[in-house]
């Protein structure tokens, strides 16, 4: 485990290249994916939250539902959809980034939408009725919610960053895990792991806990300093 | 009530055949209520007697699902509710405030009015001095006192300008300073022409300010069982202080202090034929102005000077004649009436 420790530092410290250039992969590809993810999440997210309509129960049981999807089976629906013989399959998208993307957005975007829902279902009544008394118009009322409920919302977003960031069925199938292309963190892992390069596996995890930890750290100490 | 001074006759608000149900439970039953441009209105009730209901659906906050609210002759829908929302402000009993600064929550709703930084400004600035928060824009909101608290969130109400202006239990959880100022505060508002509703459980607050009280039990408006005289206590001696209220002078129990609203239950007077020997300090000739009947008690509305009002027996009704434009005394003590 030491071991592990040291060659993980000194995989960052000797500037490794390839190294740098997959836990960039895994970085840019997780965030890009919740950013689309929230873009569909955030809105629904309200709507379930602030708003009554007809089979908003079902709708909500079928997120909690969607948020038990095992990445294996998201990998292996999208692929039956994009691989040459599937419907989508003309796009050409089978073992690239955006295939990749497609497969994370579906595994967080019921994670982040339920996590969004049911902060603003525990919102409190008085802030969006004392922003219509002050004469807010409904984009004003959306966008002011969003900002007393950031740290709500943050969550959120970081419990989706972390659901895709350390997922390796999706970036696997989709992705291919091909070298300076689409190899990610965890599909590195799984390579070397089975190569039997244990220590050099745990190092990888290492840099992507430590990923993860810094991005939680780095959005926290912002939401911090503007309180 | 006798004294409306800043009153029109123009009414406000028309409420007709109100209901309003929280789900399945219903919280507000009103036949119908008229609120002139100009007052002070108090609405007094227990907790749960539906104050805060109608005064959400007065602002628009609550849709009317079943009965009229009209607005300045306009039934409120979502077609006319925006000349509602854009005269009206609701403070809400305990004030939701926005994290940030003093300065980030009064200017609000001026900055989404689209109102220039420079006005903002001065505006904010005006506002914190009258509600004594001078100097407090770059204060945390969340980190003042309850008090403050309760003044910031009126100071974010006046900025606006608002012609009508609604306050849910504004002297819950506030302290006996912050309760002054706000009487200051809300007769200063009236007489620049700001109609004030405001509920509260506080009788003393209710019966300085109000214009007019609205006595609400669960969900309904209830009568009166007291008239509320406004006017001025002239001069107090060792046995009496006198109060003058319309074109009489009431002795009152003797009290140091200034008093404005005097105080007396309406069974508490006493009507007769004849002007009649007795302890009471207060008698006065009166002419009946109209008689109604409500549970087999009569209310007898009175002009002796200042208006009024009895609850006598259907009996003494008919012994004593008691009918439009009869002339009678109205008796009562002087130990029946409390000033404020």
């Amino acid at each position: 485990m030491l071991g592990a420790f040291g060659q993980a530092i000194r995989l960052l410290v000797s500037g490794d290249k390839e190294v740098y250039f997959i836990a960039w992969t895994s970085l840019r590809l997780s965030l890009v994916s919740v950013v689309i993810a929230s873009a569909l999440s955030l809105p629904l997210g309200f709507l379930i939250g602030l708003k009554s309509f007809p089979a908003k129960k079902q709708l909500i049981a079928f997120l909690n539902a969607l948020m038990a999807l095992p990445t294996v089976v998201v990998g292996l629906l999208v692929y039956s959809f994009i691989s040459r013989a599937g419907p989508l399959g003309f796009l050409g998208l089978l073992f690239s980034p955006a295939a990749i993307h497609i497969g994370q957005v579906i595994l967080c975007f019921p994670l982040i939408t339920s996590l969004v829902y049911s902060a603003l279902s525990r919102l409190d009544q008085r802030l969006p009725e004392t922003l219509i008394t002050l004469g807010a118009r409904p984009a004003e009322v959306f966008r002011m919610i969003i900002w007393e409920g950031r740290i709500a919302i943050l969550s959120a977003l970081l419990s989706g960053f972390g659901r895709v960031v350390g997922e390796v069925g999706v970036a696997m199938m989709l992705g291919g895990n091909i070298r300076w292309y689409t190899r990610t963190l965890t599909t590195a892992i799984a390579l070397e792991t089975s190569k039997g390069e244990f220590e050099f596996g745990l190092a990888l995890g290492i840099i992507l806990m430590a990923i993860a930890f810094l991005v939680n750290f780095t959005l926290h100490g912002v939401i911090k300093h503007e309180r | 009530m006798n004294a409306e001074p800043h009153l029109q006759t123009d009414p406000l608000f028309c409420v007709d055949s109100l209901r309003f149900a929280y789900d399945a439970d219903p919280v507000l039953d009103l036949a119908d209520l008229e609120i002139r441009s100009g007052g002070i209105t108090v609405l007094i009730g227990p907790n749960g007697s539906g104050k805060t209901t109608l005064l959400k659906l007065l602002n628009g906050l609550l849709p009317v699902s079943s009965g009229v609210i009209l607005y300045r002759g306009q039934p409120l829908n979502p077609q006319t509710i925006a000349g509602l929302r854009s005269e009206s402000v609701l403070v809400h009993q305990d004030p939701y405030l926005f994290d940030g600064s003093v300065y980030g929550n009064v200017s609000y709703g001026l900055k989404v009015r689209r109102t220039p930084s420079e006005q903002v400004h001065q505006a904010v600035a005006e506002a914190l001095r009258r509600v004594g928060l001078g100097g407090f824009e770059h204060r945390r909101a969340r980190r003042l006192s309850g008090g403050e608290r309760q003044r910031v969130a009126i100071a974010r109400a006046l900025v606006l300008d608002p012609k009508v202006l609604l306050l849910d239990e504004p002297t819950a959880n506030v302290d006996v300073e912050t309760i002054e100022l706000l009487e200051r505060l809300i007769l200063y508002l009236n007489e620049g022409g700001t109609t004030v509703i405001v509920s509260t459980h506080h009788p003393a607050f209710a019966y300085r300010l109000g214009t007019r009280l609205v006595l609400m039990e669960e969900g309904r408006l209830v009568a009166g069982r007291e008239n509320i005289f406004k006017g001025v206590s002239e001069s107090t001696d060792e046995r009496f202080t006198y109060f003058r209220t319309g074109a009489q002078v009431l002795r009152c129990p003797a009290q140091e202090g200034r008093f404005t609203t005097a105080v007396l239950a309406l069974d508490d007077v006493i009507l007769s034929k004849e002007r009649i020997q007795t302890s009471a300090q207060n008698q006065f000739p009166a002419t009946v102005r109209r008689v109604e009947t409500v549970d087999h008690t009569v209310r007898v509305s009175l002009d002796c000077g200042f208006p009024v009002q009895a609850l006598i027996t259907e009996y003494s009704v008919d012994s004593l004649k008691v009918v439009p434009r009869a002339e009678f005394y109205v008796t009562f003590k002087a130990s029946a009436i409390r000033l404020y």
